[in-house]
């Protein structure tokens, strides 16, 4: 046991050393986007980076999305590994088309002959009353399109692996980093946004999901923050005497339908807790993977636990109901037990 | 009264932009300026303006822009192509109608058209373009209540001016400031900024605050009235010359001579091009120069001291 | 000073060829879509953006290129993807949708992808313009002195990303030449009717940098000026925005009843041909007589003819082949 391994870092800082440590071994690597220089991101993901490796690498952008998100991906057709931060992943409506259509499209368009190593970073998330244009996730929009890449980490472990496949990707990563994990020092504290973090560097793949808790009598699938308050119902619901697997998809493109059929098959109950919107997203495609993989083993028909198909409103009572809360993965996994 | 207003949209855009520290002069501010003549020339009553109803839709913007200080405005019925060749139309309906001015916004080769269109033309050219060797750069404001005084009192404000005409086997065209035979055979973007192109030339003027190739006449001497000066380049000599603007250049000139009026020079027959004030134009083929009347110019001071 | 006679030829021949393509492509688009058209028979199926008449503006580039130079054109990229040597049977393979094409067949006519030389077109109205940016950002890292192209048209001019482009452009200094081809109308709408001045080339203005004006569809005004651009951007002197009028000879797209547009003013534009005007000047200088031409014609039609061949004999992609190259294999391992 080494001092190494017992490192801990809040997620954001994970993040930052990721992109620090393929910065040093790779000249190609830079990071463009709004306050990510003198600022270090306005969560932190670029904490320290200018200083490190000054302003030709480390670029603060205006505001103007669609040309340097264009801009990050001629740079990656001609040699470079940028890193751009789209910084709320409600503004995409600006600059969508230089990410579905153009990032996402031309290694398909060039037949494979051209690529486009981009790593897109965008915080997602909401929970602290920022409001309908600064709360979403929509990690369903994304992963709908083809051509882009979407990961989703938890936890500062998977922040850094995940950061660092993403980075040596050749293709467009869209790398999301929910708000309320980064375990930052002005949002409520989240002890489960803190943990060991190696110093080296290594790899969590993309593509592949994680169980973060054995269970046995129900699978909860889910993503992000969400992961955190599924793992606080687990241990309410352990108290209850029900063992609930979580499964933490990490991944969204890529999706690991292997390890969503693999883990109903053996509890034979699933539940998505999806933060983002309730229709034609993520949690109605972990649904459908399970009956189409494993619909003999279902036991009952699968649950989801998701925010409506609404603007996630700003007032406390109203936010706290809308999002998925520990409260209703808890009601919802007493209902699903008894179901079927 | 009629006076005629000639602006030209697409003076002070050209290659320049990039071969010297030549600025664009865009469309809004040369309306800008044409508002501010239209202002100084309503200061006099009984004076009507025609202007050219062209795609930029700059005299109309100006005549906006004037409001209720411009005088009565119209537009020039010609047949509005789009090109230079309306400034030419517009100069010669001005002569036929017997404007008491014309008035141009633009270049050197704005100012040339005009002539070509109204040789004798009342001229009040004011400056829009890249070099500015012809024009007037006072405030717009001030030219225009200067030109409507002058017309209004009836006094000899206008000055005779000399100009080249170039005859080649494509036919005649005037210059108002130079001609310029250079060794390049396209027309291309029509600019010249290289004295390394020049072959030989004839400048009307000798001013010394003037651009371009008159710039290189005025290091050589005053040029008497009525006279136009013959340029052969090349050699050892050099003459320091603002050839354009932010280009301060020594331009090799071997010999020089002054013409006056009526003379004629053939070109050489290394030529390329004919460039006429400042614009690569005709091929200098069996052409010739002949030094010729220009036309007359409004003097600002002599039109202001009738105040 | 005089342009080297070696340039002027050269334009003159990638233009045969350019509107040679352009003609024989319109010609066999037609094909088996009629009598009455079917957007989707054919040989060439979907839409059709054709360049011809402003061959100019793409050809007056071509001798400032150097390899690595890196282009990006729009849904009617046909003359800039020539005149920058991009490989003409794979290309004309890919236009006709076939294994052997730039993009395997994925791509199509809108969506040409060619690694060298360096070029890139969109159906996105002004979708490459930033893409140029981060192609000249990728430059400057690397030190070398190549320079990015971007070409657009006049209605691109109004887009967000044109606006952002040129403020980045400046702002960061970068050897970029925007390239604005103005052919008055956008599909059917008018210069006149969409943009609030009357030249682009006025804009560069607001963002600090040189625009120049090419009032005329002449390949040598464009050589010289595109030659200052691209020169200025090489050593390190920053963007540049150029504005040329050009004509846009045919419909916006290939079936384009094009009623918009008067008969005079399509008359008009016929007899202003470059094809013809610059032909005209290059033998009336002497510098190509009429076997010359001649031989230049022959040459071009049989260059186009053995792409149009080369495309014909090829393969149509293997029906799953749909689902390759979403993602490329990862070539950087821990």
């Amino acid at each position: 046991m080494t001092a190494k391994t017992e490192r801990k870092l809040t997620t954001q800082k994970a993040i930052a050393e990721a992109v620090a440590l393929e910065m040093r071994s790779d000249d190609s690597v830079f990071v463009m986007g709004e306050d990510i220089g003198t600022y270090g991101g306005i969560f932190g993901a670029t904490e320290g980076l200018l200083d490190e490796f000054g302003e030709k690498r480390i670029i603060d952008t205006p505001i103007s999305e669609t040309g340097f998100i264009g801009a990050a991906v001629g740079a990656a057709v001609n040699g470079m590994r940028p890193i751009v931060e789209l910084m709320f992943v409600d503004f995409f409506g600006v600059c969508m088309d230089q990410i579905y259509n153009n990032m996402a499209k031309i290694h398909y368009f060039s037949g494979g002959n051209v690529k486009v190593p981009v790593v897109l970073t965008t915080a997602v998330g909401g929970g602290y009353g920022d409001a309908g244009q600064h709360s979403q996730t929509l990690w369903g929009t994304f992963a709908h399109m083809p051509g882009m890449k979407v990961v989703v980490p938890s936890n500062p472990y998977d922040a850094k692996g995940l950061m660092i496949a993403a980075i040596r990707e050749d293709n467009p990563v869209v790398y999301m980093f929910h708000k309320g994990v980064l375990g930052l020092g002005w949002m409520t504290p989240n002890p489960r946004a803190t943990g060991e973090v190696p110093e080296e560097p290594y790899e969590v793949p993309i593509g592949k999901a994680n169980v973060v808790r054995e269970g046995t009598d129900l699978t909860i699938a889910t993503i992000g923050m969400s992961v955190h308050r599924t793992l606080d119902a687990a241990e309410q619901l352990e108290e209850k005497g029900v063992s609930a697997e979580v499964l933490d998809l990490r991944s969204l493109v890529p999706l690991d339908r292997e390890a969503i059929v693999a883990s109903v098959e053996k509890t034979h109950r699933l539940m998505v807790v999806d933060e983002d919107y309730h229709s034609f997203g993520m949690s109605g495609e972990v649904v459908a993977t399970a009956i189409e993989g494993a619909f003999d083993y279902l036991d009952a028909p699968p649950v989801r636990v998701t925010t409506p198909d609404i603007p996630i409103p700003y007032s406390r009572p109203l936010e706290e109901w809308a999002l998925p809360s520990i409260e209703r993965i808890v009601e919802a996994s007493s209902a699903l037990l008894v179901a079927g | 009264m009629l006076v005629g207003l000639v602006a030209n949209p697409t003076s002070s855009k050209d290659i320049r932009r990039l071969t010297t520290l030549a600025r664009v002069i865009d469309v809004e501010e040369k309306a800008n300026i044409v508002a501010r003549l239209l202002v100084g020339l309503g200061s006099e009553e009984g004076i009507e303006v025609l202007g050219v109803d062209d795609q930029s839709g700059l005299f109309r913007r100006a005549i906006t822009l004037a409001g209720s200080a411009a005088p009565p405005t119209g537009f020039l019925p010609i047949e509005v192509e789009g090109t230079e060749a309306d400034t030419r139309h517009a100069a010669d309906y001005l002569a036929n109608n017997e404007a008491a001015a014309l008035i141009t916004v633009g270049g050197d080769g704005t100012v040339r058209a005009a002539a070509e269109g109204w040789p004798r033309a009342p001229l009040v050219p004011l400056a829009a373009g890249t070099n500015n060797a012809f024009a007037l750069t006072d405030e717009p404001s001030v030219v225009g209540m200067a030109t409507a005084i002058a017309v209004k009192s009836g006094a000899d404000a206008f000055r005779p001016t000399t100009a080249v005409e170039a005859e080649t086997v494509e036919g005649r065209a005037l210059a108002v400031i130079d001609a310029v035979v250079v060794r390049n055979h396209w027309v291309g973007s029509g600019a010249i900024w290289d004295p390394a192109e020049l072959v030989e030339g004839f400048v009307t003027t000798s001013r010394r605050t003037a651009v371009g190739i008159a710039s290189v006449s005025a290091a050589l001497g005053p040029l008497e009235q009525g006279h136009a000066r013959h340029l052969r380049f090349g050699g050892e000599r050099t003459v320091r010359a603002v050839f354009g603007p932010g280009l301060i250049l020594d331009v090799p000139v071997d010999s020089h001579v002054d013409l006056p009026v009526g003379a004629e020079l053939p070109l050489g027959n290394e030529a390329g091009m004919v460039a006429l004030d400042g614009e690569r134009r005709l091929p200098a083929k069996a052409g010739l120069v002949r030094v010729v009347e220009g036309p007359r110019v409004l003097d600002l001071e002599t039109a202001l001291r009738v105040l | 000073m005089d342009i080297p006679r070696e340039h002027l030829v050269d334009m003159y021949q990638t233009m045969v060829k350019i509107r040679r393509f352009e003609e024989r492509i319109r010609e066999i688009y037609f094909t088996d879509k009629l009598p009455a058209f079917d957007i989707a028979a054919g040989l060439i199926p979907g839409e059709m953006h054709l360049a011809a008449g402003q061959e100019p503006v793409a050809v007056g580039m071509s001798p400032h290129l150097k390899d690595g130079d890196a282009i990006t054109a729009t849904h009617r990229p046909h003359h800039v993807a020539i005149a920058q040597g991009v490989d003409l049977n794979k290309m004309t393979a890919e236009i006709f949708g076939r294994d052997t094409g730039l993009g395997r067949g994925k791509g199509g006519h809108m969506h040409l992808y060619s690694v060298e030389p360096n070029f890139g077109c969109s159906g996105i109205i002004g979708e490459g313009i930033p893409v140029a940016v981060g192609a000249a950002m990728a430059f400057r890292h690397k030190s070398s002195d190549n320079v990015a192209l971007s070409f657009f048209g006049e209605g691109a001019a109004n887009q967000g990303a044109f606006h952002e482009s040129l403020n980045l452009a400046a702002l960061w200094n970068l050897p970029v030449v925007f390239v604005c081809e103005d052919n008055a109308y956008a599909i059917s709408v008018p210069k006149t009717a969409s943009t609030a001045i009357a030249d682009n080339s006025d804009r560069a203005a607001a963002y600090g940098i040189p625009g120049v004006l090419v009032s005329s569809n002449d390949p040598v005004a464009v050589y010289e000026v595109m030659g200052e651009a691209i020169a200025r951007a090489r050593r390190g002197e920053g963007p540049s925005l150029v504005e040329i009028k050009t004509d846009r000879l045919w419909g916006h797209f290939e079936g384009d009843a094009d009623a918009y547009r008067s008969d005079e003013f399509k008359t008009e534009m016929l007899e202003r041909d470059p094809m013809v005007t610059y032909v005209k000047r290059l033998s009336d200088e002497g510098i190509l007589n009429e076997s010359d031409i001649a031989a230049i014609q022959q040459a071009m039609y049989d260059e186009v003819e053995k792409a149009i061949q080369f495309a014909l004999d090829s393969p149509y992609p293997e029906p799953e082949a749909a689902l390759e190259d979403v993602f490329a294999e990862r070539t950087v391992t821990l």
